[in-house]
Order: structure tokens, then C-alpha cells, then sequence
């Protein structure tokens, strides 16, 4: 068998060192930069601590309303049933109870959120300080009418994440 | 190739697969797109009841049957009860697990289809692709499932009629679309072989040993797609007592967004594509010159399954199309690989020569 020439030695590290620069320098740093955002969190480290408020002070399974990303970290870390986030597949009125959750956040009525909160079975919500996401992207939290004691008592409350209770 | 190399690059790749995958660990909570807790939570209710439950207590309210498939959750949960380790933790440990299985089932499947080279560019290639890590570095029965696939690939080329149909039933019960994925390939080998078959009849061919081999190898791929159907669908049977996959809200909405040459091509890298085109084209002259063998026939069709899969609709179901692409995704990477190893192979004396006296008259004619 020949051994491989010198020519033929240098055109394959050359194609090697093309191919590893790419890899290192280029294509593989581009895919870290593109996975990178999924790796957010969402909810805080403060939404946390409501969370475990919860589950100190609730039955498991007990209906607490909150978003999606929320609900799923809700129902990861306590076993608390939110009224949306999950597996959607087979769910009933998934839509319906993505309509309903978002009025509850984005609704100035303390009247209309507390109705919506006592037909989806729930005691408690979550009301955190960022932007929440029922389903129809994402939307800002009209706190001020938790604020009304005719319907709403606070639960919970560190500053950036509210539990509520429905009157 | 030297051994010791060729681990060593191995070993390189896996490295390269970790750090990518090391990503899920920078936040003080594992990521929650992609609805990682929904997967979580049935985790933890088994670990503190000790029952796997059919229906699902969470999602929607609960009181809906379970429709995931089960082993992505009692894995960890077994993971977690022997280990104590937190379900959170837990999670993304088990990407890192992922991290490490990906670069190794590429090389496996790579080596096998186009010899130690090919192996080896599938290994470090399998961490190019934008979605391929997106849906391989968030604690998901999809990240397990993706790193099975070429596994479950590799061995029916091998012909390890059980590890092959037990590792394919793995596979679906641990994520849906990924199932569909692999047995997608699995049935487009077969059928290919099966094209093969009706035109040896015809032409009235004698069996060589290499259609031999391929008629083994299809047959067995026919038979893990089989009971990966079956077994979804016993699954499925198990939870709803129905089997119209059809009536699930991703079907009737149509969740999914239509997928473009450059939602593709976009993720891709600048190495991939041109790789990718030239294992395209070895393929093409193997054909040309007679059958491939089932490897390359394998790689034919994880690509020809991942565009069907992305583009399905255009086959009238509509649903999750970009969630096809990481699968597409695994297909190139196997085409790349072959591209890659072929150059490499090929860039001989003789090559050069010709390439440099085709490069002269084109330039020295202009």
C-alpha cells in the first residue's frame, strides 16, 4: 500500500482545520446563541417562594390559578392544579380555559376575576410581577383589583409575588 | 484509523456534546419552555405516591387521561427514588446524560452506515443544528427519546433482532413524535428494500449476498416499525379507551406553524448544508452505479422521513411541523457525515490532480 504523499496529507488537514474552525468558531457557538433564550426560567425565584407558600398552606391537587409557565412550575414543585399549562391534547375546554384565565389577568373588574377565579374551582391565585402567559401571548397583570377587600384578601405577598384569595 | 485516535476524537466530541448541553444548568431552575413541568409534576406525584397514574392531575385542570407515553417520567422517577436526588435536579442531569448519549449513538450509526470517519464527523456534526440542541438540552421526554434514535438506527443494521425492537419500544414510550420519527425510517428502508425486492422478481435477478443482507435488515426494520405502532396505539387504547390519535386538540386545532427553507436551512451552520449536499450526491452515484447498501439507504431515508414529517402539511394533517425539524435535523447530520468522510477519503493524489486540472481549464478558458 502507497503511503498517503505530502500533498495529500496537507489538502486533508487542510480540509479538517476548514471543518474545525466552522464547527468551533462558527456553527457551534450560533446553535448555544439560539438555544440560549430557552433556557429562561420565566417565572423568578421570588414566584418560587409563593409557590412553596402554597404548598404549605393548601391541599395537594388544590386548584390555584396562575399562567401557563407558572402553572407548570406550580404543578412541578408542589403538585398544585393550575387552570391551564400541561398537556392540552385530550382537555376539554383547553381554549376556553385559556380565554378565561387571561381575562382574569387582564381584567380591571375585581368583580369579573373573582367570578372567573370561583368557576374555575380556585381558592387561591398566583399574581406575579412579570408578564404572564394564559395562551394568547403574552399580557400585563392588571394588579390594582386585588387590591379591593370587597373580593380579594392577600395570602401571600414578597414584594414581586402575590398570593390572593377569593372572597 | 489508530485506535487511541479515534477515541480520543471521540472522546472530543462527547466533550464538545457537554458543553453545549452544560447549557440547562446556568439558571437557578431547569427551563420551563417547553412545558418541562408538566412532565415534572406526574414525576413527583409517583416518587411521593409511589403510583403511576393514568390520568393526569394537572394539565387543564385535571381529570383528563394521560395521553404521554410513560418511560421519559418513570425513568427519572426511579432515577430520583433510588438516588434522592431532587426531581428538578434530576431533570437536567439526565440532559447531561443526553448530552453524552447523542455524540455516541451518531458515531455508532455514522460508522455503520460509512465506515470510522463518517462515525466520527456524526459525532462532533450531531452538535451543529440550532433545534437539535433546543429540543436535546431541555429536560424532555424528546431530548431521551432524539439520543435513542440512532441507537435503535445502528442496531438494525446490525441485525440484533431484540436489542433493535426493544430499544424501538423504548423509544415510543418515551416520546410521541420522536416515535413517529423513527419508525418513519425504519418503514422507508423497508420500503425501499421492498422496491428492490419486486424489481430482483421481475428482472428475475439472482440473490446476491448483499441483497441478502438487505433483505434481513428490512425485515426487521418492518418489524420494529410494527411494534412501534402497535404500541403506541396500545398505549393510547390503554389511556382514552379509544385509538383516534386524530381527535386530540393538536390534530383538530392544527397546532403548528408551516416550516420554510430558511426555518431549516437557517439552524443549520455554514458546515451542514454543503456537507450534507455532497453525502447527498455520493449517494446519488452509489445508486447510479446499483443498489446502495441498507446504510445508505437508511440515511436516504432519515432525511426523506424528517421532510415528509416537516412538511406534513402538504399531506393534509397540518400539525407541529417545526417540531420536525430537530428530526430532519438527525438526517442531515448522517448525510453530512457521509459528505464529510467521502472528501476526506477521496482527497487523494489523483483527486487533486483532477480537481486542479478541471479547475484550470475552467479559469484559464475564461
Amino acid at each position: 500500500m502507497l503511503s498517503r504523499t505530502r500533498l495529500e496529507t496537507a489538502a486533508a488537514a487542510a480540509f479538517l482545520a476548514i471543518v474545525a474552525f466552522l464547527l468551533l468558531y462558527s456553527d457551534v457557538p450560533k446553535a448555544v446563541d439560539a438555544a440560549s433564550p430557552w433556557m429562561n426560567t420565566v417565572v423568578t425565584q421570588k414566584e418560587v417562594e409563593a409557590i412553596y407558600w402554597l404548598e404549605n398552606n393548601t391541599r395537594v391537587y388544590e386548584p390555584v390559578v396562575y399562567d401557563i409557565f407558572g402553572g407548570e412550575t406550580m404543578m412541578a414543585l408542589s403538585l398544585r392544579t393550575p387552570p391551564i399549562g400541561g398537556d392540552w391534547a385530550v382537555a376539554r375546554d383547553a381554549v376556553d380555559r385559556m380565554n378565561n384565565v387571561t381575562k382574569f389577568y387582564e381584567t380591571t373588574s375585581a368583580q369579573e376575576a373573582a367570578e372567573i377565579m370561583k368557576n374555575l374551582g380556585a381558592r387561591y391565585a398566583v399574581v406575579p410581577s412579570r408578564q404572564v402567559h394564559a395562551g394568547f401571548g403574552w399580557k400585563t397583570v392588571e394588579k390594582q383589583k386585588f387590591s379591593d377587600p370587597t373580593f380579594f384578601e392577600k395570602a401571600f405577598d414578597n414584594g414581586e409575588a402575590m398570593v390572593v384569595r377569593v372572597k | 484509523m489508530n485506535q487511541k485516535i479515534e477515541l480520543l476524537l471521540l472522546a472530543a466530541a462527547v466533550a464538545l456534546s457537554l458543553w453545549t448541553h452544560s447549557l440547562v444548568l446556568k439558571e437557578f431552575y431547569m427551563p420551563t419552555y417547553g412545558n418541562t413541568g408538566i412532565h415534572a409534576a406526574p414525576i413527583r406525584e409517583f416518587v411521593e405516591t409511589g403510583v403511576y397514574s393514568k390520568e393526569d392531575h394537572f394539565s387543564y385542570g385535571g381529570g383528563i387521561p394521560s395521553t404521554y407515553v410513560p418511560f421519559y417520567r418513570m425513568g427519572v422517577a426511579a432515577f430520583v427514588m433510588l438516588t434522592s436526588v431532587s426531581v428538578e435536579a434530576s431533570s437536567r442531569l439526565w440532559v447531561m446524560i443526553v448530552g453524552a448519549l447523542l455524540p455516541l449513538g451518531f458515531y455508532l450509526l455514522g460508522k455503520k452506515v460509512f465506515g470510522t470517519e463518517a462515525g466520527l464527523f456524526a459525532a462532533f456534526f450531531s452538535a451543529i443544528p440550532a433545534d437539535l440542541l433546543v429540543y436535546t438540552v431541555r429536560p424532555l421526554p424528546q431530548a431521551l427519546a432524539m439520543a435513542l434514535i440512532p441507537i435503535a438506527l445502528y442496531l438494525v443494521l446490525e441485525r440484533k433482532w431484540l436489542a433493535s425492537i426493544a430499544l424501538t419500544f423504548f423509544a415510543i414510550m418515551t416520546h410521541q413524535e420522536a416515535a413517529l420519527y423513527l419508525v418513519a425510517v425504519q418503514f422507508g428502508l423497508a420500503a425501499f428494500v421492498l422496491i428492490e425486492r419486486i424489481w430482483l422478481f421481475v428482472s428475475k435477478k439472482n440473490e446476491s449476498q448483499a441483497t441478502v443482507e438487505r433483505k434481513e435488515i428490512a425485515m426487521l426494520a418492518f418489524v420494529c416499525w410494527a411494534v412501534g405502532v402497535a404500541s403506541y396505539f396500545g398505549w393510547h387504547f390503554l389511556v382514552t379507551g379509544g385509538t383516534d390519535l386524530l381527535s386530540m386538540n393538536q390534530f383538530v386545532l392544527h397546532e403548528g406553524t408551516a416550516v420554510g427553507f430558511n426555518d431549516v436551512f437557517g439552524q443549520l451552520g455554514t458546515l451542514l448544508p454543503w456537507l450534507a449536499a455532497a453525502g447527498a450526491v455520493v449517494l446519488a452515484a452509489r445508486a447510479a452505479k446499483g443498489w446502495p447498501n441498507a446504510g445508505e439507504l437508511l440515511a436516504a431515508s432519515a432525511v426523506i422521513s424528517g421532510i415528509i414529517l416537516v412538511k406534513n402539511d402538504l399531506i393534509g394533517l397540518n400539525v407541529l411541523m417545526q417540531r420536525f425539524i430537530a428530526f430532519l435535523d438527525q438526517g442531515i447530520v448522517l448525510l453530512a457525515a457521509i459528505g464529510a468522510a467521502w472528501i476526506l477519503l477521496h482527497l487523494n493524489q489523483e483527486s487533486l490532480s483532477a480537481a486542479t486540472a478541471a479547475l484550470r481549464k475552467v479559469f484559464l478558458r475564461n
